[in-house]
């Protein structure tokens, strides 16, 4: 291909004189285009979701029973809200590390609440506790101007931290069944009701980033935070609410999460935050900031938990899957420094 | 306009959502201290034959000796009974705790060495330890017997004859049990599914080669069709068993779970699929959650690790040490182990949907409400 496309350009050169002429795009150009369009995240994502979707249901037909794809949708629920959080601060060119064992965190705060006070208050609490996580988290980040990766990376252990306090290290148990019902097993319309109030805020946290000023606030401080300083836009305040932003989507994943395993683990979010890292970077949002849509971290989510599905059903062992998932983020980072050369 | 009224607006729900955090809290913290005192002590009510569950008479020690600790993670519940049941104990016999410690994580080998070390300068009379690695920790338990201090395992084992004797349950013997129990129950013949601990972990090696090895040897016709190497949590265990449902349905006729947090997780599954209690699962270490499933009949083995026991009989194995007396009970190392050379496997009789109601595991396992070490 590589020799091909070289031979190409030298024609053209030869044939039609210098480039600059040529009303044409050459033929590297149009195979760089063709390269393009197959690597970009909106056609090679879904693609690739599509072509695992159909292997998986040709290698072990049980994939393609009503049942299993409930299933899928269920496991996908926590991890596309925690993306969805991810999204947020990365495209705003930060990153927020936390969000696991804030996730945790909030589930613990909202069972203890729940069980003595009701859902509901319980679920205000859990959400509260985010947001108030992520208040410190954008606090300190734009005042002091502090790497996120610190200190979210010092926030992950303050949450783990509390979260085992407050529970002595134990599970909370004991929730009502009008809280752990929805959340664990029933549906809409055969959708699991988890699903459904995930894919809500996907398309929420979508609309907020393409529609709103906040949203493009988000992209101008992750493309460039001095040119969108000097813009006039009071950056603090807007890398504060993307981290508020990011804390309370934690504190829903941890309310779902909570749901459907019908406890809140003290030790729950464990790792989650790389997972919703990397399906965001898997699907296409750059680490670097100020590009990417809700609906790429979408991608990635499909993609991670279609494939943990599929290897589960098809009986590969746990430690290839991990070199698995490993391998696919790390295609997924190369595909994305090409596309964008 | 815009600008000026947005992050007014944002302040105000900043605040807002402040405020109701730290109402939260607050009605948490009360919560908690009000379900403390509510809860009985069952230090106040036992006695020594029952706390040390006929193993060991209870030696009282002849002087104020000085212990310390070292345990692998507090944020796992089995370790803060072990650490309850050594404080406990020490206090019923005589001896004074003077330093209590956690390695915080299994990958904190250093820190437990360093801990150890400054043990050793104190000059305690003894020290017990739970390595988080039962080779690493060598050097550090060697130091300590060279200054004269007693070295006794609590729960986990070292690899070093520093350490003259310890306490823990059979790893081994608790995934032959576990194969026992499925293997009686299905006639020798049907579908296992496993549900292992951690890979690495050299306890969750154990259960699985005990497992394996009982099958292998007396129940032939037990086809294990599944096997995942998981983290101890919930979710984990659910997804997984929600995987291999979908895939072999109703052919799946038991499941081992190395730990009893996975084996929830394979319960919740299994109650959606409509299979909980028409599926025989097996586990070890008991949870409230999994006593809950025990009781429905949804868990029906659960090999118990009585974390206080273990505590309690590691300080009676210190006096022993110390005061040079005999340790009774005690056995050669398991696996293919050489130290210590004193070992005391304990074991009780397994809870079943039978038994979980004589059980009362304030007794033998949990530490009480509100208890933390340190």
């Amino acid at each position: 291909m590589q020799m091909q496309a070289h031979v190409n350009v030298d024609d053209s050169a030869t044939r039609a004189g210098p480039e600059v002429m040529s009303p044409e795009p050459g033929g590297g150009a149009r195979l760089a285009r063709v390269r393009k369009l197959l690597l970009s995240p909106d056609l090679a994502l879904p693609l690739l979701v599509l072509l695992l979707f159909v292997a998986t249901a040709l290698l072990e037909p049980s994939f393609l029973r009503i049942s299993n794809l409930q299933n899928i949708l269920r496991q996908m629920s926590v991890l596309t809200v925690l993306a969805s959080a991810a999204a947020i601060t990365i495209i705003s060119g930060g990153l927020d590390l936390s969000i696991g064992a804030v996730a945790a965190l909030s589930g613990v705060v909202a069972a203890t609440v729940m069980v003595d006070h009701g859902v509901l208050l319980g679920v205000l609490a859990g959400l509260a506790c985010g947001a108030v996580v992520g208040v410190v988290n954008g606090g300190l980040v734009a005042r002091f101007d502090v790497s996120p990766f610190i200190v979210t990376l010092g926030m992950l252990s303050v949450a783990s931290g509390t979260a085992l306090t407050v529970t002595g290290g134990l599970p909370v148990y004991g929730l009502p069944t009008s809280f752990t019902n929805p959340l664990g097993y029933q549906k809409i319309l055969g959708v699991p009701i988890s699903f459904v109030l995930a894919f809500i805020t996907l398309l929420l946290v979508a609309a907020l980033l393409a529609y709103t000023r906040f949203g493009k606030y988000l992209y101008a401080l992750g493309g460039n935070r001095t040119a969108t300083t000097y813009a006039g836009v009071p950056v603090r305040r807007y890398i504060t609410a993307a981290y508020v932003a990011s804390g309370t989507l934690a504190g829903l994943a941890g309310l779902l999460l909570t749901g459907r395993v019908a406890a809140a683990q003290p030790t729950a979010g464990t790792g989650l935050e790389l997972q919703a890292i990397a399906a965001v970077i898997i699907g296409g949002i750059a680490l670097t900031g100020g590009s990417g849509r809700a609906r790429h971290a979408f991608y990635g989510v499909a993609l991670l938990t279609l494939l943990s599905n599929s290897m589960n059903l098809l009986s590969v062992s746990s430690n290839a899957q991990l070199l698995v998932t490993g391998l696919t983020v790390i295609v997924a980072v190369v595909a994305d420094r090409i596309r964008r050369k | 306009m815009m600008h000026t009224s947005r992050p007014h607006r944002l302040r105000r729900a900043v605040t807002f959502m402040a405020g109701l955090l730290m109402a939260a809290t607050a009605v948490s913290a009360c919560s908690g201290s009000s379900a403390g005192t509510t809860d009985s002590s069952p230090a106040a009510s036992g006695n020594a034959a029952v706390e040390l569950n006929g193993l060991l008479p209870r030696l009282t020690a002849e002087k104020k000796y000085q212990i310390g600790y070292t345990l692998p993670q507090f944020r796992d519940p089995f370790w803060v009974s072990v650490a309850y049941g050594i404080e406990d104990e020490a206090k019923k016999a005589g001896l004074e705790v003077v330093s209590s410690n956690e390695a915080g994580s299994y990958a904190d080998l250093g820190k437990q060495l360093s801990q150890v070390d400054d043990m050793t300068q104190r000059g305690l009379d003894a020290i017990l330890v739970a390595p988080v690695d039962r080779v690493g920790i060598a050097p550090a338990l060697d130091n300590a017997q060279r200054a004269g201090i007693k070295v006794i395992g609590a729960g986990n084992l070292a690899s070093t004859g520093a350490m003259s004797a310890g306490v823990t349950f059979s790893h081994i013997e608790a995934g032959h049990r576990m194969a026992d129990a499925i293997g009686k129950h299905l006639n020798g013949k049907g579908k296992v599914v496993m549900l292992n601990g951690p890979n690495g972990a050299d306890w969750a090696i154990l259960r699985d080669r005990g497992f394996k090895e009982e099958l292998a040897a007396n129940y032939p016709g037990i086809e294990i069709v599944e096997q995942a190497w998981l983290n101890p949590d919930r979710a984990a265990g659910q997804t997984t068993m929600e995987d291999w449902l979908q895939k072999r349905g109703d052919s799946i006729d038991a499941v081992f779970s190395a730990v009893s947090l996975t084996a929830e997780g394979a319960v919740l599954a299994l109650r959606n699929a409509g299979r909980a209690g028409k599926v025989f699962v097996a586990t070890s270490s008991l949870s409230s959650a999994a006593k809950d499933m025990i009781a429905a009949g949804e868990i029906q083995f659960c090999y118990a690790e009585p974390g206080q026991l273990v505590g309690r009989l590691a300080v009676q194995y210190a006096i022993r040490a110390i005061e040079g007396k005999e340790m009774a009970g005690a056995k050669a190392a398991e696996g293919d182990e050489k130290y210590p050379e004193k070992v005391l496997y304990v074991e009780l009789p397994p809870i079943t949907p039978e038994t979980v109601g004589k059980f009362d595991p304030m007794i033998l396992d949990w530490a009480p409400k509100g208890f933390s070490p340190a």
